[in-house]
């Protein structure tokens, strides 16, 4: 499949072990180019095919997301084939800044609002680090769904939580309790299943796996 | 210093002599082997540790040239693994270290593999693949423990392998004879290729591949699309736990990093990533008394032994449970 519109890459934005993201210009527009490289060591068609599901899954999930009410970058244009996203480009400040500042810790409770609303729907984000939501003018835009899959069951879901709790506790350990607070009230205020996902968090976080020191 | 360890989590017997420094002065071993198509009886395993040990202990000690009064502690792998099995080298741990007054030291079978590995490739804080027949995790070394990364959400690849094999009839652990059927396929059949996250499901894959073989398919062309399969998601994985800890070192033990294909493709992923691929000697990557012995010596010098009245064996028992001074930060 040909692009209909050619695309002008400009910098690469991060190099993952999943994909690359670049910033680009297509049709007068800055975007952000999301692509799935092939690997070498993969056989060929499972890696095509691989790459094809993952891209398609991850475009409909970034849509599937807006109508659970989670404001994420604007699909414009997916080509399974090359394993390509070609989306809007949001302009704002990461969460992670914005913690780190030591500033609006208000918006993690927007973050637990968010998180809960994806559950509603049955979307696991799979990678909710302070890294992937942005503010931009008012709105806190989820971002990188890379790793999102569909499902309802409260150990997946607790995942989700467990990564942002972790984000939380190593990388903005110099925040007060409130801010996990804040996180939780949020997300229990957005989806009516939440405390059984919290339970599950609690057993997630007991066993063995993800004790402390 | 040296520590006579003894290993019997499965299929393996093992006996084998460490010193302090950690070399290897002897290793022995007897392996169960079923009929071809069927899995390990854990009674019949027992009968076989049962009947192979005292020759085997006495043969460890023999090439290592020492006598049991030379011998510093005893240890024996206390699980996970089969019961019967593990009692057997139990048994024999405690009535040594009762007789010749021994330090007895149980030793976590897994956590064996891994510091084995450590000792062996030189490697400090290695991202490790461990793939045997009873685990599949992808770990880091942190804070006084093998944290996980990344795990198998039900059947092992191990399992995958074996059960495949048994299902086509082939001997147990079958892991080698799938690996020489799938030299001859060719044909990438469609397998489920599951990642929730950072862990694996390959119940599915199973599943999948037994009803390609009922419905007729070549056992090669099963075989190949299994291993590769399976290795992409192990791979992935992998992969991402590199980019996570910037961990220029990658190790793979268990008994499936035996096998060629993944070894390749690991190497591969290392590359990508800018790490050295850490590989064990074949001989070191299955179970043996080795493994049990090195950490026996570990735990040994940092001051753990347990009275044998009190040693037990745990049959289902977590690798990250385990706290190991000898791993800091």
């Amino acid at each position: 499949m040909d692009r209909p519109i050619e695309i002008k890459e400009l910098r690469m934005i991060a190099r993952g072990a999943e994909a690359d993201i670049l910033e680009a210009e297509w049709m007068g527009v800055r975007v952000i180019l999301k692509r799935r490289l092939p690997k070498e060591y993969l056989n060929p068609a499972l890696d095509a095919r691989v790459r094809y599901h993952r891209t398609v899954r991850e475009a409909e999930i970034l849509h599937e997301a807006k109508l659970s009410g989670v404001p994420t970058p604007l699909v414009y244009f997916v080509d399974p084939v090359n394993a390509e996203i070609i989306m809007e480009m949001i302009q704002g400040f990461r969460l992670k800044e914005l913690l780190e500042s030591g500033r609006r810790v208000d918006l993690l409770g927007v973050v637990g609002q968010h998180l809960g609303r994806l559950h509603s729907g049955g979307i696991v984000h799979g990678d909710p680090t302070t890294s992937n939501f942005i503010l931009s003018g008012k709105v806190l835009y989820a971002i990188d769904f890379g790793l999102s899959f569909r499902s309802r069951a409260p150990q997946d879901l607790a995942s989700d939580l467990h990564v942002i709790k972790e984000a939380l506790e190593s990388y903005h350990s110099d925040l007060s309790e409130e801010a996990v607070q804040l996180l939780m009230s949020g997300y229990s205020g957005a989806f009516d299943g939440s405390s059984e996902v919290i339970r599950w968090l609690r057993r997630l976080e007991s066993s063995g796996r993800y004790r402390g020191a | 210093m040296a520590c006579l360890g003894i290993e019997s989590t499965a299929h393996t017997f093992g006996a084998s002599v460490v010193t302090g420094d950690g070399k290897i002065l002897s290793d022995v071993r007897s392996t169960y082997r079923p009929p071809p198509g069927s899995g390990i009886h854990p009674r019949e395993a027992s009968r076989h540790h049962a009947a192979k040990a005292p020759e085997l202990v006495a043969s460890a000690l023999r090439s290592a040239s020492l006598h049991m009064d030379d011998v510093d502690c005893v240890a024996y792998s206390a699980g996970p693994g089969l019961g019967p099995a593990l009692r057997v080298g139990a048994v024999v741990a405690r009535a040594l270290a009762a007789y010749y007054s021994k330090p007895l030291v149980p030793v976590h079978h897994a956590i064996g593999h891994l510091e084995l590995g450590r000792l062996l490739t030189g490697a400090s804080r290695p991202v490790s693949l461990l793939v045997s027949g009873g685990h599949t995790m992808i770990l880091l070394p942190r804070r006084s423990r093998w944290r996980v990364f990344g795990e198998t959400l039900d059947v092992t690849v191990g399992q995958l392998l074996d059960q495949l094999g048994r299902y086509m009839g082939l001997p147990s652990p079958a892991g080698p004879e799938i690996e020489s059927l799938a030299g001859g396929g060719s044909r990438l059949l469609d397998l489920p290729y599951v990642i929730r996250g950072n862990d694996l499901s390959f119940s599915g894959m199973l599943t999948a591949a037994k009803r390609y073989i009922a419905s007729g398919a070549r056992r090669e062309d099963v075989a190949f699309s299994v291993q590769e399969t399976a290795f992409a998601m192990l791979c992935e994985v992998s992969e991402r736990a590199l980019a996570f800890s910037g961990s220029g070192e990658l190790m793979v033990v268990g008994g499936v990093a035996a096998n060629s294909r993944l070894r390749a493709m690991l190497e591969s992923v290392a590359r990508r990533q800018g790490a050295r691929l850490e590989l064990v000697p074949p001989r070191y990557s299955g179970d043996c008394g080795a493994q049990i012995a090195w950490t026996g010596m570990l735990h040994y010098s940092h001051g753990l032994s347990v009275d044998p009245r009190a040693s037990r064996v745990i049959q289902r028992w977590r690798l990250d449970e385990v706290t190991l001074p000898w791993i800091d930060r």
